[in-house]
């Protein structure tokens, strides 16, 4: 590898040299005698390059000798544009090169005759094509068909000799992105999607400026220079100058802080573009991006005190604390080699083709000590090694500041007598995980903002960035739909290793026509594959953490794998609702709530539970099943909303009916006292029943992954495990949440949601949080119980429910997050909490939200009164660009209400529906944007990279399968 | 509801558990006077003017001590007799230092006596305004400061009860309804809602018609087939247009699938 290399980077050399201009270069290199003119005017200005001499006129061109400014200066041919759009390669380069010498269509003269091959490979590395992140793009969002498509800014190939060996994942070349395909489909995604890349994603890549154009003022953050000076010359925050050199203006953004070039540029520098997407520059240093609607004030709790990037970013040390190697005064480049940040020479499409570091080449294995040789044999220059053979001692010096850190290693971790022994450590870190990245444990938490939306409207324009033609079609883009920083997700990554997956380029698409007529609205990507593209790619999240995550926080939670959680649903336009009237569809109007109205209508005797099946992709609603003690279990095609129909009915199969759950091809219901139920669908309009569960009692369920939670009446709480439908096992007939007291506590309804651990603020030490699998459990005569179900098996109670309220009856419960807006005054700081939404009884029916982000300390949040009757509730997440708002819906004897939770204290009812007897039980048209894989292990969403995917369904159930070896429950409730 | 009440919920519980009293009341202040003075006198051993220590009947500091000072004074004990049947006791819902030992019950979940900011689920304007010494925290007499002025509020929302307040101002056995065994409040507002004149004030009574149904009765209706021409053709036409159309943009866009700005049966499949 390390020939293949150097053979390489000779042969970029050569071919530098080639392109040259000789004469000049063999001139320039020679130590300057003066700068002549230039330092009349310009003097007191600092030594740009002190490691060689280097003339102005070396760099910038111009004529030393001249007596004049004007003379001096090269004279712009056309005035700039003033504006973001990245310039053509061949456009006024000598004045190009007179105002920034490190553009990259200038370098190979002023960089390159020094430093040819940095010059070669850093026009051919992902940080100039931007390739990884526009193809990722264009595959999920289905306008290409093949991954890792070879589009870049510009055309770019490979120059090198065709006998140099090279990366297999090398590409020959890849072309200038295509603009705006009109051509297409107008009612598809896709087609507007093709407008996005060129106007929204130009300005982060090494042959821009960016977006802080010089002059422009308020883009703190945003400042830099292009091509090589984006990283090796520094800007300050604020744009502005502190040079020496006099004639340089202190009051205008966007010059660099001083004229001096750095060898190795800070965090501060790479966090100039690394903000936006992943924002791993921002998850680093412990910051994320804000959550749509919360406060921006500089003295709002949990926000960065400075407006970055045009935002007040969250940095909550509680929920976003910095990476250990941030907090332990590392740099970004001590990490990442220069072949990791300049490419080497060879095009990539992915970045995980391109960064050849990894953790093991600091940390070594679990069975060998680090090599400090990188997977692509790159020697780390700044890793020491120091003690002795047997018992080495590594040392990594900061490439910024000189500071040496001790560098644990992993096996020291997991040897017995050694230092850094960890006897919990030696439990994870062996052969079971041997295919999981480090960082799939010890990533402490994850910024991941579910559905992000783009909208083009083309009743305006917008520059398109390359061109520099104002085209039709304003996109506008960023606009985050769900925020969380506490779900975490697994899957394997392009080299076969557990890798944690994050949100990446996944966006949902309205438009409207030149008329502003709508095209499509919250429309739902569709990969070329048929699968959903509102996906997710794998990530190093950069919030490393010395404590790994808990066993529990993978081996027990599905949702980790992508088999979905009670979060992260979107609302789509259509409630369901079964009750005396049959079942009836309403028309949901996400904007004026008030104006839901009734669509449809089919006559079911007698619903008293109901389900309904969305559309794998585009999360539009086909079945809904209905169970009646009456007409047994109905089918009905509810594809077309307005014309429902019914596809069959099963007499008999429900007599007692309480809870239907639907699940891939695979439909439970809870029959009261004769059990439980299950029926195949997988042809949708004819359920077969391939199972039943007659000894246990069902009144309420929940299905996670694998395991039914039953509210099993009388029992308590019952678990059943379906990882074959057809054999359902109970794997707890039942768990008395009264421990055995004499008095009666009935469960009816159950709602489970895992708690992910949260790191702690000192992410080197502290321990984070215990997770749990928390079941909400709503009884008809002892209130509501709160109940860790982590071990499904084994139970236990972590909230009895208040002996003073015992008597009131729940009638239904709901467990979600809301990311909490704090006030605008900075006294209630934003903050995602989990939530217990309770139907209940009480001198009418009410709505009580409990806070139980700590469950052992639940905490009222609010209630509202809700009409008499009402039966059973639905947490609906429904975007209203720019927000994403949170409503219960309702269903009762008198109708349907909307109840609007989005500030968890003051809930209001803001719609009520009548529909008397209309509805007992309700559904919801949804699309769960935390699904990867649905309830047959079937992948629902595509994976943009080639070799990474989802688990499959039985590596999943290997991981679920995992004994409780780990942890039992203390008393009290502490793992 | 306010977290105030939520909170009444479980008081109100504990109260109702303990008025068991059914008994109709036929005799007039005055009469009701005379007795609880002789009552007093009788179990006022030794004379002094208050019932305390060995007087005190088990379970009549519950009932009568209204200050919980672990003595009942003559007044404590005219007042309660005074009040109706089902109301004859202590009760967070008209006495304050009552009010504030259950708040004690309720929030204080680490059991130190006061109640701390995170212990307590009301509003911070309200913490900040009852907490005078501002160390975070409710002292039993900041509670009591608390509790007095809310029994205020209370008797404030007494004097003039509207319809959504009555069951919780008067419902003391938590039945529902309001008798006058337990109504304490103005007689013309009582005469006001109890429409059928029967001496109770039931649940049906206080809300409109369309609120009365129950959950148990029989449904009026059958079961009926409806599509969306059906439901929502306000003008007979045979056709929805957009206008008449209740949803959003996305869900219209779905339905009209020929895209010719009408539903029509010709859009069913």
């Amino acid at each position: 590898m390390r020939a293949r290399v150097a053979l390489a980077a000779l042969a970029a050399c050569v071919l530098a040299a080639l392109v040259a201009p000789r004469g000049r270069a063999a001139d320039e290199k020679k130590p300057a005698a003066n700068n002549g003119s230039c330092a009349t005017c310009h003097a007191g200005i600092e030594e740009m390059h002190p490691w060689s001499a280097v003339t102005c006129v070396m760099c910038h061109g111009g004529d030393a000798a001249a007596a004049t400014k004007e003379a001096a200066h090269v004279a712009r041919k056309a005035r700039p544009p003033g504006d973001e759009r990245v310039l053509g390669q061949g456009l006024d380069l000598e004045y190009a090169r007179f105002a920034d010498p490190g553009d990259l269509r200038v370098a190979a003269q002023t960089c390159g005759p020094c430093h040819p091959r940095s010059v070669y490979d850093v026009t051919h590395s992902l940080h100039a094509t931007t390739t990884g992140h526009l193809a990722d793009g264009l595959y999920e969002n289905g306008v290409v068909s093949e991954r890792h498509a070879r589009v870049g800014v510009f055309d770019a190939r490979d120059e090198l000799p065709a006998d140099a060996p090279r990366p297999k994942e090398a590409l020959p070349s890849v072309r200038q992105i295509d603009g705006f395909q009109g051509a297409g489909d107008r009612d598809k995604a896709s087609t507007h999607f093709t407008d996005l890349p060129r106007k929204n994603c130009m300005q982060c890549h090494l042959w821009s400026h960016g977006r802080a154009v010089r002059g422009r003022a308020g883009m703190d953050g945003d400042y830099r220079g292009q091509g090589c000076s984006a990283c090796h010359v520094p800007y300050a925050d604020d744009g502005l100058s502190t040079t020496r050199d006099p004639t340089v203006d202190k009051y205008e953004p966007g010059h660099p802080r001083q004229h001096k070039m750095v060898r190795f540029p800070d965090t501060d520098t790479c966090g100039r573009c690394h903000y936006g997407d992943a924002s791993i520059g921002l998850s680093f240093r412990g910051m994320a991006q804000p959550v749509p609607g919360m406060p921006q004030t500089p003295d709002a709790p949990g926000l960065h005190g400075k407006r970055l990037n045009g935002t007040y970013y969250i940095e909550d040390p509680a929920s976003t604390p910095a990476d250990v190697h941030h907090q332990r005064g590392m740099h970004c480049v001590d990490c990442h080699t220069r072949n990791d940040v300049m490419g080497d020479g060879f095009l990539y499409a992915r970045m995980e083709d391109a960064v050849e570091i990894s953790c093991e080449a600091c940390h070594g294995t679990n069975d060998e000590y680090a090599t400090g040789v990188t997977r692509r044999g790159t020697k780390l220059s700044n890793l020491v090694r120091k003690g002795t053979p047997e018992r080495p001692e590594f040392f990594l010096v900061g490439r910024i500041d000189g500071k040496q850190h001790r560098v644990k290693q992993s096996k020291d971790v997991v040897l017995r007598g050694s230092k850094d022994f960890n006897e919990k450590a030696v439990a994870a870190m062996n052969a079971d995980h041997a295919r999981l990245q480090c960082h799939a444990c010890h990533s402490g938490w994850s910024p991941n903002f579910f559905g992000f939306h783009f909208d083009r409207n083309e009743q305006f324009t917008q520059l398109d960035l390359i061109s520099g033609q104002r085209t039709v079609g304003r996109v506008t883009t960023q606009e985050k739909v769900f925020s969380t920083f506490k779900s975490f997700y697994l899957g394997w990554d392009s080299h076969g290793r557990v890798a944690p997956y994050m949100v990446g380029f996944s966006t949902m698409a309205s438009a409207h026509d030149e008329k502003g007529a709508l095209v499509m609205e919250q429309a739902l990507p569709t990969t070329r594959a048929g699968l959903s593209g509102m996906t997710m790619i794998h990530h190093q999240t950069h919030t490393t953490t010395a404590r790994a995550r808990q066993c529990a926080e993978c081996h027990r939670s599905p949702a980790t794998f992508g088999r979905g959680s009670s979060n992260f649903r979107l609302m789509r336009d259509f409630v369901v609702t079964g009750g005396d009237l049959g079942v009836r569809l309403l028309s949901l109007d996400r904007k004026k709530p008030d104006d839901t109205a009734l669509l449809s209508a089919l006559p079911v005797a007698k619903v008293r539970a109901i389900a309904v099946v969305s559309d794998r992709v585009t999360g539009r609603c086909t079945w809904a099943y209905a169970a009646s003690p009456e007409d047994g279990l109905v089918a009905c095609d509810v594809s077309s909303p307005g014309f429902p129909r019914i596809a069959s009915k099963e007499q008999g199969a429900a007599k007692d009916p309480r809870a239907l759950v639907a699940a891939g091809t695979k439909l439970y219901l809870a029959d009261g006292d004769n059990g439980i139920t299950v029926f195949d669908v997988s042809t949708a309009s004819k359920p077969r029943q391939i199972a039943r569960v007659p000894e246990l009692p069902a009144f309420g369920l929940w299905l996670d992954g694998t395991t039914l939670h039953v509210a099993a009446g009388g029992r308590g709480i019952a678990a059943v495990d379906v990882r074959d439908p057809k054999a359902p096992r109970v794997v707890n007939p039942g768990f008395d949440l009264n421990g055995g007291d004499t008095a009666s506590v009935t469960a009816t309804r159950i709602a489970v949601l895992f708690q992910y651990g949260r790191p702690n603020q000192n992410v080197l030490e502290g321990p984070r949080t215990t997770p749990r699998a928390l079941a909400v459990v709503g009884t008809s005569d002892a209130a509501l119980w709160l109940v860790d179900v982590t071990e499904p098996a084994a139970p236990w109670v972590v909230s009895p429910s208040n002996r003073r309220t015992e008597r009131v009856p729940v009638l239904d419960v709901a467990l979600s997050t809301i990311y909490e807006l704090g006030s605008e005054g900075g006294a209630i700081p934003t903050d995602e909490r989990d939530y217990a939404f309770v139907l209940y009884e009480e001198n009418g029916t009410r709505l009580l939200l409990l806070d139980v982000t700590d469950p052992v300390h639940p905490k009222f949040k609010g209630s509202t009164d809700l009409r008499r009757g009402t039966q059973s509730l639905r947490v609906a997440r429904v975007y209203n660009p720019p927000f994403l708002q949170t409503f219960v819906v309702t269903a009762g004897t008198l109708g349907t209400q909307i109840v609007d939770v989005s500030k968890p204290d003051k809930p209001a009812v803001v719609a009520s529906i009548n529909q008397p007897q209309a509805g007992f039980v309700l559904d919801l048209e949804e699309f769960p944007l935390d699904r990867t894989v649905d309830g047959d292990g079937k992948p629902i969403m595509d994976v943009s990279h080639e070799g990474a995917r989802w688990l499959d369904r039985e590596e999943f159930d290997r991981v679920m399968a995992t004994p409780n070896f780990w942890s039992k429950p203390a008393p009290g409730g502490k793992r | 509801m306010t977290k105030r009440r939520a909170v009444l919920i479980v008081s109100l519980l504990a109260a109702g558990a303990a008025a068991d009293e059914t008994v109709k009341e036929t005799r007039s202040k005055g009469e009701i006077t005379a007795d609880a003075e002789k009552q007093f006198a009788r179990a006022d051993a030794n004379a002094d003017g208050k019932i305390a220590g060995e007087e005190l009947v088990k379970g009549w500091s519950e009932r009568y001590d209204l200050d919980g000072d672990a003595k009942v004074t003559r007044a404590e004990f005219v007042e309660v007799a005074l009040r109706p049947p089902k109301l004859r006791h202590a009760t967070p819902m008209r006495d304050a230092y009552w009010r504030a030992k259950f708040d004690v019950m309720i929030f204080d979940k680490n059991k130190d006596g006061t109640i701390q900011r995170e212990e307590y689920p009301g509003d911070e304007g309200k913490f900040r305004k009852y907490d005078r010494n501002k160390d975070g925290a409710f002292s039993p007499a900041e509670l009591l400061a608390m509790a007095t002025d809310e029994i205020e509020d209370i008797r404030k929302q007494m004097r003039n009860p509207d319809r959504y307040e009555f069951l919780t101002l008067f419902d003391a056995d938590k039945d529902g309804n309001v008798g006058l065994d337990e109504y304490d409040g103005p007689s013309d507002a009582f005469k006001k809602y109890d429409k059928n004149d029967d001496g109770l004030v039931a649940y049906d009574e206080l809300y409109p018609e369309r609120m009365r149904m129950k959950f148990d009765e029989e449904p009026k209706y059958e079961p009926e087939s409806l599509n969306m021409i059906e439901t929502m053709d306000k003008d007979k036409d045979g056709k929805v247009s957009r206008a008449e159309f209740k949803g959003t943009d996305d869900a219209w866009k779905r339905l009209d699938r020929n895209g010719d700005g009408v539903v029509t049966m010709s859009d069913a499949r």
